[in-house]
């Protein structure tokens, strides 16, 4: 990969994130107010819900439900967009272009959606005592969090184009993470929920993220270590599994 | 040299499905009933082009000119053989496909320079000339979808020529704009020719290739049948 290379795909991936995150709510009365909306109303139904059970267990939970609802949705929204990002695109059929830049528009634009959702959130929790200093440290774990999510993509976007299936296989996937992993529950020392949850990446970014932003204490290494690898680590397994479909993409869709 | 195609090949695997019942569609689940077959779509194809040298590809529909155009942009990769190009490659293919309908055609100029490789900086200075050239100043904040296909076509072919391509590759580029639109750009890839730009067009517009090229390759059946100057091939073509 040449340098050229780098920046066409940098400057494509930022061009095409720009255009779809306009189109996205073109027309619509209340526009990106839907960022806000969505989430809002999650957090709403479950926090209501819950309010006799958890909510005396969890110190400060509003805080970590939004942390929680927030992460996963921008997890959930963008990967499952990127199993039809290669797919159904038709600009691979026209233009050589650097592939990964269509992976890179998708994780940009959820990303801009997050810190805007994470902006209008953030707001409330200073009111619910949260230091707006540990906020702005939310930035670099959100950008950890999407290069993992690209990595993720990587893998996903090239795949589908020969496994149709693995939409609809990630989609119950995305699904059953939602409920396995702590977005709206806490997990408790010595049971099977945490043990299996030491193996899932959005437990240890969700945990990174909380306790920094909502109980400022500092999170155990292995986590640390985990939230700083994992993005390394899918996207060189995703860049190699990419590289090797992405000679054929042309051909297949 | 500009372009270097060396005997290359390309094959695709078709299937083809038959109309089954919901029953037969249901107990098919799982099986792979789709009947494939391998079709050599090019075989052994090798050509030269010299820097300022504009190559005409004719052919009947399906024999392989439009796989051979995506193959040297580098859309496509050849099973054998290779490609060699000095420059900047801009291939105008499928041009619909690089813009978006509900942008205007400011937007799209922007998002289609891009795409071809240009800098934000770049279309910014070239974008008043790609709008007059175009001839469309008063439809600069219009939709896409509210433009014929002659516009589109005039649009995304101004912002090709203006993307400063060492080597432009051009797939039915006069399908769509009027006859003025056409004369002009037949004289515009004349002038980007003579400074030094490489032109490999693909075409059904027998009057406009003949103007055009310098020399044409005829492709019949996945292979070169014919290849010359471009008034012998296109008369020898058109008797068939």
């Amino acid at each position: 990969m040449t340098k050229k290379y780098f920046t066409d795909f940098f400057r494509l991936g930022w061009r095409l994130a720009l255009v779809d995150f306009k189109l996205r709510n073109e027309g619509s009365y209340l526009g990106n107010v839907w960022y806000v909306i969505n989430p809002l109303l999650l957090f709403g139904v479950l926090y209501f819900v819950f309010v006799d059970r958890i909510v005396s267990e969890i110190e400060n939970y509003p805080a970590y439900l939004i942390i929680g609802i927030l992460m996963f949705n921008f997890f959930s929204r963008t990967t499952l967009e990127l199993t039809g990002i290669i797919r159904e695109s038709m600009l691979i059929k026209s233009f050589a272009f650097p592939r990964e830049s269509l992976v890179l528009s998708v994780v940009i634009k959820h990303l801009l959606a997050h810190l805007f959702e994470t902006v209008v959130f953030f707001a409330l929790l200073t009111f619910l005592g949260i230091s707006f200093l540990w906020v702005l440290l939310y930035v670099a774990i959100a950008l950890l969090f999407a290069a993992f999510v690209y990595g993720v993509g990587l893998i996903l976007s090239s795949v589908t184009v020969y496994l149709v299936d693995l939409g609809n296989v990630w989609q119950f996937f995305s699904f059953l993470l939602f409920f396995a992993t702590p977005v709206f529950y806490v997990v408790e020392q010595g049971t099977m929920v945490l043990a299996v949850n030491m193996f899932n990446p959005l437990y240890h970014f969700f945990t990174v993220a909380r306790e920094i932003i909502v109980y400022e204490t500092l999170p155990s290494s292995m986590s640390i270590g985990i939230v700083l690898a994992a993005p390394i680590i899918t996207i060189l397994v995703g860049q190699i599994i990419f590289n090797r479909c992405k000679g054929r993409f042309a051909e297949l869709i | 040299m500009s372009i270097t195609v060396n005997s290359i090949s390309k094959r695709y695997t078709i299937g083809s499905h038959e109309p089954k019942s919901v029953l037969q569609q249901l107990l098919s689940v799982g099986g792979t009933s789709t009947q494939k077959r391998t079709l050599n779509v090019l075989s052994d194809i090798s050509f030269e082009l010299r820097p300022g040298e504009i190559l005409g590809i004719v052919g009947n529909n399906g024999c392989g000119k439009s796989t051979l155009i995506k193959i040297v942009a580098g859309i496509l990769q050849p099973d054998s053989g290779s490609v060699t190009i000095e420059g900047r490659v801009v291939p105008l293919i499928h041009l619909d496909t690089g813009v978006k309908a509900r942008l205007t055609m400011k937007e799209n100029i922007y998002l289609a320079g891009t795409l071809l490789g240009m800098t934000q900086k770049e279309i910014s200075q070239k974008f008043d000339d790609i709008v007059r050239y175009s001839g469309l100043d008063s439809f600069v904040h219009t939709k896409w979808y509210q433009f014929s296909d002659g516009m589109k076509q005039k649009v995304v072919f101004s912002i090709g020529i203006h993307s400063n391509p060492d080597v432009l590759l051009l797939d039915e580029a006069f399908s769509a704009g009027d006859e003025a639109f056409r004369l002009k750009s037949i004289e515009t890839i004349s002038a980007m020719a003579d400074s030094g730009v490489s032109i490999l067009m693909v075409g059904h517009n027998l009057g406009s290739m003949a103007a055009c090229c310098d020399r044409t390759l005829w492709i019949d059946g996945g292979v070169v049948k014919l290849q010359g100057k471009s008034a012998e091939v296109i008369a020898a073509y058109k008797k068939l």
